[in-house]
């Protein structure tokens, strides 16, 4: 970014700007999105950048929607979860399970394992059965 | 409060504010609470006709003739379709990507990487996106954002359905350092 003539470039928010205007362009061609993010920043937190970005591009917090038990935290060393999945509507609807690995699972790290599994509404063929327009 | 250390000089020892003690022993009782699992049970096997979506912050993959074992490793226990990755810290130069591509070949039949960051030096952050399997055979197209800050892939469905899936580092802004050493310090500039 200072290469490109930004003497106090803004990493922070520069992403979140970028990735809408990405996530716009990947709207309009007809897309259903999931976001997985190391966000640095809470969704819960009023006034945070990260929760005005959820709003914006009409995303939800995947476990948020999902669950009513949720970790108080995704990091060992903080004290509100920092990693997210979120997505479009149409996609949280098709959300089977979801839930966040425990500490020692998945790969050694101070982050823990978040995981969803979805329908595989993108690719299940519609049944002839459930057809109600006969031609 | 001061003591004295073995070459006779007095030192100044500086007690922790009650606020900082009182956040760490806060965080303490968070880590313990993130030792068990939370959610729905979703252990193996994924439920039939479903796919497994997972993402994590790795801090580091491991490098050298043999990358990334334990995401692999990882992908095949809990039977993932799609991997994202934060922080996997190392250089995607075309060797290393090439590697891992084959060593998902090898063991799931089917899949590849899509991981971005600096090609050359040291890489600190990134993304990787890893996708396997039966889920590859959906995959329209693949990117990564120059500055390697995310990295997305499109999946292709029947009546003209398509899902996009975004993996993304957002870096945390420095206090109290320069641009210029935060440039030197982070690939997301």
């Amino acid at each position: 970014m200072i290469k490109d003539g930004k003497e106090a470039p803004d990493p922070c928010t520069q992403v979140l700007t970028d990735l809408t205007k990405f996530l716009n362009e990947k709207r309009d061609e007809g897309c259903g999105i999931l976001v997985m993010v190391d966000a640095n920043e809470s969704s819960s937190k009023e006034g945070s950048k990260w929760k005005a970005f959820l709003t914006n591009n009409a995303l939800e917090g995947l476990h948020e929607y999902t669950l009513d038990n949720l970790p108080p935290t995704t990091r060992i060393g903080s004290t509100t979860r920092i990693d997210c999945m979120a997505a479009t509507e149409g996609i949280l609807q098709e959300v089977q399970a979801a839930g966040f690995r425990a500490l020692h699972e998945g790969i050694i790290s101070d982050h823990i394992m978040g995981r969803h599994q979805s329908r595989q509404f993108l690719w299940r063929r519609r049944s002839v059965n459930n057809s109600t327009t006969i031609l | 409060m001061t003591s004295t250390d073995p070459r006779g000089s007095k030192v100044e020892r500086v007690e922790p504010s009650r606020r900082l003690s009182s956040q760490l022993k806060q965080c303490d009782t968070l880590a313990l609470a993130i030792t068990s699992l939370f959610g729905h049970d979703i252990w193996q096997p994924v439920r039939s006709g479903c796919k497994c979506f997972a993402f994590q912050n790795v801090c580091g993959i491991d490098k050298g003739l043999d990358p990334a074992p334990e995401v692999l490793e990882a992908t095949s226990i809990y039977d993932i379709s799609i991997f994202g990755i934060a922080e996997p810290i190392t250089v995607f130069d075309d060797s290393i990507t090439h590697t891992i591509d084959a060593k998902i070949k090898k063991q799931f039949g089917r899949g590849f990487i899509s991981g971005e960051g600096r090609k050359s030096g040291y890489n600190p952050g990134g993304i990787m996106q890893l996708i396997r399997g039966r889920a590859t055979g959906r995959h329209m197209a693949s990117g990564t954002d120059k500055l390697g800050r995310y990295s997305w892939m499109t999946l292709r469905g029947s009546n003209t359905k398509k899902l996009c899936v975004v993996t993304a580092y957002r870096v945390v802004q420095g206090k109290g350092s320069t641009p210029k050493y935060r440039e030197s310090t982070t690939a997301h500039w």
